[in-house]
């Protein structure tokens, strides 16, 4: 009987162990913090002795090495008054320049799309346009300053437009304006070669409703060109016979005509081949022949990567951009003309 | 007659000549270009320089090349690049041997416009080591060399740069003395603005620093340009307004950094100081924090051991419990 009593009593005391164990790290805690010593100085300080001491700001011509610079003020001259206190009234405030302006941009690209503005090649602002493409943003809080501001927008499929770039110096509570910005059209092809005599279509976006016109340039420089009109949502299509061209390699760019004076920038190529046979366009929306670490995006990153490899041979990966086996400027170029920030 | 004829002709083809000079433009190549407020300096005294990129309608987006001066005559005092047409220096403006400025940068989306400033020279001329000393050259030049300009057509196209130069006469007393220099160094001496604003991010990634956890960072100075660039890595977070920055270490770097904190527990912190001395420190937070993981791990072992201890303490009421009735049966 009292064999079981006493196991009972052991019970008893491993169910109160995690308590009292809870119970002794609270305890030890609490003293622990209570053990932290305190260092109490006092010191007697006499106002008129010309020694800023204790809790004097200053004594007579004893300033304790501030001015009104230290002081926060942009200039003038500190005393001390008699009861050791800091006299500031000699001390002055200039009214705050404007040292900061702003940037209103507007301008038309496709319908419900996003467009980016970039800083000087950094992302700065993101801004989206209505139904009939227009958009219009402002850049505020920017530091005096020459800047180059490059805007761009992305179509229904993710793909990037060419970078339109805007050197703008910023004024002191200035605002600019950046206005009449027409966003070059996308344009993609079905077929990276296609067979002499038949069709290749070229897609893209662009604004709405507007003369879309199609740039062929073959490898010897003959350009011909033809042209669509893009529809409210701001897409356009063009089927192209090849029987009208040669054989030879080409590459499509588009420009949008929103009136007779008014159009955009041409937009970036569309390589493709009129050759033996057709072979469908591979679309790579990421980690596309710029995007280094496959992100979605050619930016600082990249740029970093490829700074790492600059003057050397070999390098490793998708480093070597023009596949010449080093990494030099020219590898530069082609990461710029992939840029989005 | 036939001497009237003659004429006609002669002055038909002259007309024509004429017509042909003027309506046939040749296409023109994009070209580097100094410019200067005097092409006259004082002998001893500074000199600014401005290199521009015009770019002739076609679209430049990198550029890079040599400038080449005489040391014999000239000392380079200054280059300042703030404001620059280039976003992005891969090799910032820099003397790389005696008489030998290289640069090559870069600018997305390219440059097409005519007077695009690239970036400033400021030397100081030789003057006469004594009043009868008039040895020190009388013209001096800098001259563009081996530069490269690449088009923004996805290529990576290269296009003739026709090559340039500046030259100026040093003389004792000029006519025209140039002023821009000695406004250039107080303009310099005012920049009391920091860098602008910018992001470092760290990354990870195998083509670059073996695939460590690197920090990649690039800011901007619109007046004096960035002279270079610190990194810091700090368990504690730093209060900056009460600058006590100044108390930890930095690490002057330039290109991607490889942390020395591969785990990401420490704050980094990474400061562009321009060519005036004024500074800009960016932080990135730590990604893993010690002091919360060691806070979880304390806390789960807490929670295990609670458990461990109850599960034991109710196997053994059990175990006992069922002895005790057997032993009561029994008993009975």
């Amino acid at each position: 009987m009292n064999k079981y009593k006493w196991k009972k009593e052991i019970m008893v005391f491993i169910c109160l162990l995690p308590f009292v164990l809870a119970g002794i790290f609270f305890i030890y805690s609490r003293a622990q913090a209570q053990t932290d010593s305190i260092t109490a100085i006092v010191k007697v300080s006499v106002c008129g002795d010309n020694i800023a001491e204790g809790s004097e700001d200053c004594d007579g011509s004893a300033l304790d090495g501030q001015t009104c610079l230290s002081l926060g003020f942009d200039g003038g001259t500190l005393s001390c008054d008699p009861g050791c206190v800091f006299n500031t009234s000699e001390c002055v405030t200039l009214e705050p320049e404007e040292t900061n302006g702003s940037v209103i941009f507007s301008g038309k690209s496709y319908p419900v799309s996003a467009v980016i503005i970039l800083k000087d090649g950094q992302s700065a602002a993101v801004t989206a346009t209505d139904v009939n493409g227009n958009f219009e943003t402002t850049l505020p809080n920017i530091s005096v300053g020459i800047y180059t501001f490059s805007i761009y927008a992305y179509d229904n499929n993710s793909k990037p437009s060419g970078l339109l770039n805007y050197r703008v110096e910023i004024s002191g509570g200035e605002i600019e304006e950046v206005a009449g910005i027409t966003i070059t059209p996308t344009i993609s092809a079905d077929k990276s070669e296609v067979e002499k005599g038949k069709n290749i279509t070229f897609f893209g976006q662009s604004v709405p409703r507007s003369r879309v016109v199609i740039y062929l340039v073959s490898d010897e420089g003959e350009e011909i060109s033809v042209e669509t009109v893009s529809g409210a949502d701001g897409l356009y299509s063009y089927q192209f016979d090849t029987d009208l061209i040669e054989q030879a390699d080409y590459e499509a760019g588009a420009r949008t005509f929103v009136s007779d004076s008014r159009f955009s920038a041409r937009s970036g190529a569309v390589d493709f081949e009129v050759g033996e046979e057709s072979e469908s366009a591979v679309t790579v929306r990421c980690g596309g022949i710029a995007d280094l670490n496959n992100d979605c995006h050619v930016n600082l990153i990249d740029f970093s990567i490829l700074i790492y490899w600059f003057g050397h041979d070999h390098p490793i990966g998708k480093v070597d951009l023009d596949n010449d086996k080093r990494v030099s400027l020219t590898d530069f170029s082609i990461l710029m003309y992939h840029w989005t920030g | 007659m036939i001497k009237f004829s003659k004429i006609k002709n002669c002055f038909i083809a002259i007309l024509i000549g004429f017509t042909l000079f003027f309506t046939i433009t040749p296409a023109l190549a994009a070209e580097t270009f100094f410019q200067s407020g005097s092409n006259e300096v004082v002998a001893g005294q500074l000199i600014k320089i401005d290199f521009f990129l015009n770019a002739e309608n076609q679209n430049i987006n990198a550029l890079e090349g040599n400038i080449i001066f005489c040391p014999c005559s000239l000392n380079l005092n200054k280059i300042n690049d703030g404001s620059s047409i280039i976003n992005f220096w891969v090799k910032k403006p820099q003397i790389e041997s005696d008489g030998r400025i290289i640069f090559s940068g870069a600018v997305p989306g390219g440059f097409s416009g005519s007077d695009g400033f690239l970036f400033s020279l400021t030397f100081q001329t030789r003057g006469a080591e004594s009043e009868s000393d008039t040895s020190y050259p009388q013209n001096s030049e800098i001259n563009s060399q081996s530069v490269r300009a690449f088009l923004n057509d996805g290529k990576g196209t290269e296009i003739n740069i026709s090559p340039s130069g500046f030259n100026f006469t040093v003389c004792d007393v000029c006519e025209k003395s140039q002023e821009n220099a000695s406004e250039d160094i107080t303009v310099l001496n005012k920049d009391n603005n920091p860098p602008e604003v910018f992001a470092p991010y760290i990354i990870k990634n195998p083509e670059i620093l073996d695939g460590q956890w690197a920090l990649v960072y690039y800011a901007q100075d619109k007046e004096s340009g960035i002279s270079h660039y610190e990194v810091s890595e700090t368990k504690d977070k730093l209060d900056l307004n009460k600058n006590n920055e100044k108390n930890v270490s930095w690490a002057i770097t330039d290109g991607p950094y490889s942390l020395k904190d591969q785990e990401l527990k420490n704050y980094v912190y990474v400061k562009a100081v321009d060519k005036a001395g004024n500074e800009r420190i960016a932080m990135v937070l730590p990604q893993k924090s010690e002091k919360y993981s060691h806070y979880i791990y304390i806390k789960s072992c807490a929670i295990i051991a609670a458990i461990v201890l109850l599960a034991a303490a109710f196997v053994f009421i059990c175990r006992c419990r069922s002895k005790i009735s057997k032993s009561d049966e029994y008993h009975k």
